[in-house]
């Protein structure tokens, strides 16, 4: 492949929009939900679905069907199931309407039966899940109860989730008793638990998702203060921030301790988010950060927070954690974790993998880092020689593991690198990549992209998808003034 | 859109048809729409009005056929046409209210380059979105694309060649280089 076809085989790699599994999924239900309910035809569907064979009904009398569906429609679907719930239905109709006046929204898919109890209705929910809108209860309860959970409450907004391994609770509005054998214990707005572990915590509003009304649940939750599941230590501050739009038009590229000070500038939300909610040692890309307003990539901000004491002395951890504290406060920030299908690159090997360097001896612990400088110095075996141009990343070293080499290249791809090679010798690189230059004119000799250099070496970047930490944002404001 | 119309159509196809053939090809449509246009909303309104246009009419003898490469041909023709149609109502609009671009505010190299390279994917004819998607927003083999779109390894690999080529020369006319 020429160069000119390997660079715009990477710009379609790194820039056509994609969109996860759950994304498409949750629109695909919105979507469904709509098409169910936009036309006649879905409403005459619906209306006979539990007790009429449709399809032969329709086939023969449909100007009678439509006639007859019209008139259910003046009367309304809450006539029609109002009818007698001692039977037992299991449909896949997205919203029903209990004899008491509870309301069911039902995730495709879902497994469910309702039946009358002693003191009230009770559904089963064998797979799947609803969301419960009960209705105040005079004389009796309404009952959920999965494998191994009962619910019970007297008028609330509920969610529950019925799985291969365990059950969950969401409450969204007023309180219920969820009970696991002897166990017993009350949620609040904004609190869930699961069979297994059977601890309260605060919701992740992502379960809610596939609902019609998410946005207003989640409206009514963000308004909720959620009582802790557990005692919640003081968040770590910066005793002075300043945030301000950056008006000078230069981007430092992130942020940085400098004395006892965090200073950044030009840094945009993206940015701040990537250096604040960094999980621990494993890689984080800026595209793990989901839902971005339209401005976080596009605003700038200088930040300029005071620390305290010996800045050099506070472990990073704890810094991160003081960023993100900045973000709750001024940008308004409402965020969660979560893990994401995404696309990554498998590094795999071509035609045996690299060639081995002559010595397989592995270099000392010491010797195994990076150098940036002159290219003339010479380095020990182990070491990499890293040189940067505005066009182009040079790496030159000898013996080098595969691990080291992975993080070498983790920094100019786009994605994700996971290792798939199952390569446990030593090697030598002397490789150069181009860079994204955009507007630089291009060197006299071709550079080769990441793909094309790697290939040199008898490597190369598949793309896939994995399963990786996302930080989802939730909601997001400009920062207040200072 | 007549009711008499609508219930003719559940002749051919159940409530639980319709739906198992939604689930089935839900993503690839979304996901289709969503990478020529790159607007979530406009991928959304693409997915519905496909399946809003089988409700109301009788299934194309191709549907049944290969369900998923005619959804998938659906897809890229809606959302190319949702592009151009944006485009034609842009230009139709008065100059003097469209911002300057000394009012722009400032985007991202890598922004700039990804609405570049949808302004020229939406320049190239349907049969290399079609293939340039299955590669990239998919990532289909060559093989792949080729069952899915009934032909054969070497034909793909020639338009992929030639999809990009284009691709890259509009990209140049738009100033950026490949």
């Amino acid at each position: 492949m020429k160069d000119g076809q390997e660079n715009i085989n990477e710009i379609l790699n790194r820039h056509v929009p994609r969109v996860s599994d759950e994304q498409a999924d949750a629109v695909g239900e919105r979507v469904l939900y709509r098409l169910h309910h936009s036309t006649p035809s879905a409403q005459v569907e619906r209306l006979f679905e539990p007790t009429v064979p449709q399809r032969t009904v329709i086939r023969w009398w449909p100007a009678l069907i439509a006639a007859v569906a019209g008139i259910l429609v003046l009367v309304g679907a809450r006539v029609f199931f109002r009818t007698p719930s001692s039977a037992v239905w299991v449909d896949n109709t997205p919203v029903q309407t209990l004899s008491d006046g509870s309301r069911l929204e039902i995730r495709s898919g879902s497994k469910w039966q309702l039946e009358t109890a002693s003191d009230g209705l009770r559904i089963h929910l064998n797979h799947g899940s609803i969301i419960v809108t009960a209705a105040r209860q005079r004389n009796g309860h309404l009952y959920v109860r999965t494998r191994d959970l009962t619910v019970s409450v007297v008028g609330t907004i509920f969610m529950v989730h019925a799985g291969e391994l365990r059950s969950t609770v969401h409450v969204i509005e007023g309180k219920v008793q969820v009970r696991r054998s002897e166990d017993e214990v009350s949620l609040l707005p904004g609190e869930e638990v699961s069979s297994s572990p059977f601890v309260k915590k605060r919701i992740n509003l992502e379960v809610l998702s596939w609902s019609r009304n998410a946005p207003s649940y989640i409206a009514m939750l963000s308004q909720t203060p959620s009582a802790p599941a557990t005692e919640v230590k003081p968040k770590r501050t910066f005793e002075v921030t300043s945030i301000r739009p950056n008006t000078s038009g230069i981007n430092s590229g992130g942020l940085r301790v400098v004395g006892d000070r965090l200073q950044g500038t030009g840094a945009s939300l993206r940015r701040l988010l990537w250096y604040a909610y960094q999980p621990g040692d494993a890689q984080f890309l800026g595209t793990q950060i989901l839902n971005m307003p339209g401005w976080g990539d596009v605003d700038r901000f200088d930040v300029d927070a005071k620390i305290g004491g010996e800045a050099t002395s506070v472990p990073q951890e704890q810094i991160r954690e003081m960023v993100r504290s900045m973000l709750e406060e001024r940008f308004r920030l409402k965020a969660h974790r979560a893990i994401r299908e995404l696309p990554v690159y498998n590094l795999v090997l071509i035609k045996g993998g690299p060639k081995l360097s002559a010595d397989q001896t592995p270099p000392p612990e010491k010797q195994r880092y990076t150098y940036f400088g002159t290219e003339d110095q010479m380095l020990p075996r182990g070491a990499v020689r890293m040189f940067e141009s505005p066009y182009r990343s040079a790496f030159v070293g000898q013996s080098i593991d595969i691990a080291t080499f992975m993080s070498l290249i983790q920094g100019r791809a786009d994605r994700i690198v996971l290792d798939k090679t199952n390569f446990t010798g030593l090697f030598d690189i002397d490789i150069q990549i181009s860079k994204d230059a955009g507007p630089l004119p291009p060197p006299d000799t071709p550079i080769p992209t990441i793909f094309g250099a790697l290939q040199e070496i008898n490597l190369k970047l598949e793309a896939g998808k994995a399963n990786l930490p996302v930080l989802i944002v939730d909601s997001v404001q400009r920062p207040t003034p200072n | 859109m007549s009711n008499a119309t609508l219930i003719d159509v559940k002749r051919e196809m159940s409530s639980s048809e319709f739906d198992a053939l939604f689930r089935a090809h839900h993503r690839l449509i979304y996901r289709t729409a969503y990478g020529i246009t790159g607007s979530s909303e406009d991928a959304e309104d693409i997915l519905q009005s496909i399946f809003l246009q089988l409700i109301g009419r009788k299934f194309p003898p191709d549907l049944k056929k290969n369900p998923r490469a005619y959804l998938y041909r659906a897809a890229v023709n809606a959302s190319l046409n949702s592009i151009r149609a944006k485009r034609r109502n842009v230009q139709m609009a008065d100059a003097d209210q469209l911002p300057s671009s000394a009012s722009l505010p400032e985007i991202e190299p890598h922004q700039t380059t990804r609405k570049r390279l949808l302004h020229a994917i939406s320049n190239l004819n349907a049969k290399a979105v079609e293939v340039l998607m299955l590669r990239y927003v998919h990532d289909y083999s060559d093989a792949e694309i080729a069952k899915m779109l009934g032909t054969t390894r070497g034909t793909i690999a020639v338009m992929l060649f030639r999809s990009r080529a284009r691709l890259k020369r509009l990209m140049r006319a738009k100033g950026v280089e490949p």
